[in-house]
């Protein structure tokens, strides 16, 4: 009788030993990532260039508008006046682009990624023009990306300044529309890639703070649900049931909840009991809602993936009684 | 001066291009393979280490070391990866139950992969929690130690024990109960 790990080597071995790679097919492969690395090279080209006629109508506008001066002449009002443009759009993105232009205070909040494929991304803008982009979990306390951003007509800018990813000094155009349903669709301006993340051609964004009205996630009823089994997947951006707040937790067992817009309403250091299958959240001193020293404990976790991971618990205390403390979180992020 | 610079970036360039060469002949189909196991689809999978060499063309210029370049690109495969398994259950999740249910029609090479799959550990290990998964996929496919899967994971060593224990239980359990 063989052990499971010797069963599990064999059982791969069969799988992975009918895998052949042919001197063709490996040279195959090489051809198709050097068409790929080629592609993002004309990518980059390509922006390089609209960039640079960018530039160029706007130094010559400013040449023409000189001109006019040192002949003392002034430009008629209906004189266009210069700015950078932008490459036309496709049919398929004017369409996917059509609804309301976006707003600093239509976008002032925190959004996810509606269609996710390769990231579970979340967005922050905030009303002081900050911005901070995420997929790690780590929205909130260290983000992959933080800036600022300005909104033009349908034309959202975002400035790097700083974040884990190190990509500071780095700009991205992305043309915005506000959807019917009050999502926020996105078309990267000419970038495949930015700061080390591919960019998808069309992002669906979900306003998750504030909640918009009838959109709150509740956990379904009568289905099946495990005991938590991998403890560590607690750590991450959680959406909690109900709407109104998020929560973030982190590996260095500190957690934040956010309501409103995006402010911090709690935070403290949260502890996972597995033995009791208890997961307790205490406020330190800081936190702007709750007491030091209050509690939030859940217990009887258990999970389910409904596309998403969800976690769901009994409240078994809530000193704070903020209103955050709830039975079901909602996976956002890593 | 110019010139110069030019010549220094042309030699930066093709020194890249030379090095994923290397490391792509030394790795790929070792890194296909991790990648069947991971998603169970030959298609997805050279989708997924292609695009992980892309990437790593990409960064090598970030990476501090070009030791690092190896771990670089599994960790790249295992995110894809990753993604994928991510994106296939987004995708069941959005369908009616019919539309899941009903079988897509498969390639050949699908077809033989999947023939080889059934009733094997490795259909059962694809459906355990992503860090059990992973930590057996390292020790398993890549044949890593418990330091060299706790590295490319950016876990403790502890956990890798834990989660490589977890996901051998799992399987185990799962045996005796089709038993």
């Amino acid at each position: 009788m063989s052990t499971i790990e010797e069963r599990l080597s064999r059982d791969i071995e069969a799988v992975t030993g009918g895998i052949v790679v042919t001197d063709s097919e490996l040279q195959d492969a090489r051809v198709a990532v050097e068409d790929r690395i080629e592609g993002g090279r004309q990518r980059d080209l390509r922006r390089g260039l609209v960039a640079a006629a960018a530039v160029a109508a706007v130094v010559v506008g400013v040449a023409i508008w000189q001109g006019f001066r040192s002949d003392d002449a002034l430009p008629s009002p209906a004189e266009p006046v210069p700015t950078p443009t932008l490459s036309p759009l496709e049919d398929a993105d004017e369409t996917f682009l059509a609804g309301d232009a976006p707003t600093p205070e239509l976008l002032r909040g925190v959004w996810r990624l509606d269609n996710p494929t390769d990231s579970r991304m979340l967005v922050m803008f905030a009303a002081d023009g900050g911005m901070r982009y995420d997929d790690t979990g780590r929205l909130f306390e260290d983000p992959l990306v933080y800036g600022t951003f300005d909104v033009a007509g349908d034309l959202i800018t975002v400035r790097v300044e700083g974040g884990a990813a190190q990509c500071e000094g780095t700009t991205l155009a992305l043309r915005a529309a506000v959807n019917e349903g009050g999502g926020l669709n996105l078309v990267p301006v000419d970038t495949a890639e930015a700061c080390g993340r591919p960019m998808r051609h069309q992002w669906v964004l979900e306003q998750q703070l504030p909640t918009p009205e009838g959109h709150a996630l509740n956990a379904p009823p009568g289905a099946s649900w495990d005991r938590l089994a991998d403890r560590e997947a607690v750590v991450g951006d959680w959406y909690i049931g109900g709407g109104g707040y998020l929560l973030e937790l982190r590996v260095d067992n500190t957690y934040s909840v956010l309501g409103g817009y995006g402010d911090v309403v709690d935070r403290g250091s949260w502890a996972d009991d597995e033995s009791s299958n208890r997961l307790t959240l205490v406020s330190s001193a800081d936190s702007p809602t709750c007491g030091e020293g209050d509690a939030a404990v859940l217990a009887d976790l258990r999970e389910r993936f409904f596309g998403a991971m969800v976690l769901r618990s009994t409240v078994e205390r809530d000193d704070c009684a903020a209103g955050f403390a709830k039975e079901a979180w909602f996976k956002l992020a890593l | 001066m110019r010139e110069q610079r030019a010549s220094n970036r042309r030699d930066a360039a093709t020194a890249r291009s030379e090095l994923v060469d290397v490391m792509f002949r030394r790795h790929y189909a070792a890194l296909l393979r991790l990648a069947v196991v991971m998603v169970g689809d030959r298609g997805a999978a050279e989708d997924a280490v292609q695009d992980a060499f892309v990437a790593l063309h990409r960064n090598l210029p970030k990476l501090r070391d070009p030791e690092a370049a190896e771990a670089y690109v599994r960790s790249a495969v295992l995110n894809r990866c990753r993604s994928w398994v991510r994106r296939k259950a987004t995708q069941r999740a959005k369908k009616p139950l019919l539309l899941v249910q009903a079988s897509p029609s498969k390639s050949p090479e699908e077809t033989v992969v999947a023939r080889d799959e059934v009733g094997s550990l490795v259909t059962a290990m694809r459906t355990l929690p992503r860090r059990q998964r992973e930590a057996l996929a390292c020790r398993f496919v890549l044949e890593l130690s418990v330091a060299e899967t706790a590295e490319l994971l950016d876990i403790s060593e502890g956990s890798v024990k834990t989660h490589t224990h977890r996901g051998l239980q799992a399987l185990q359990q799962g045996i005796e109960v089709n038993r």
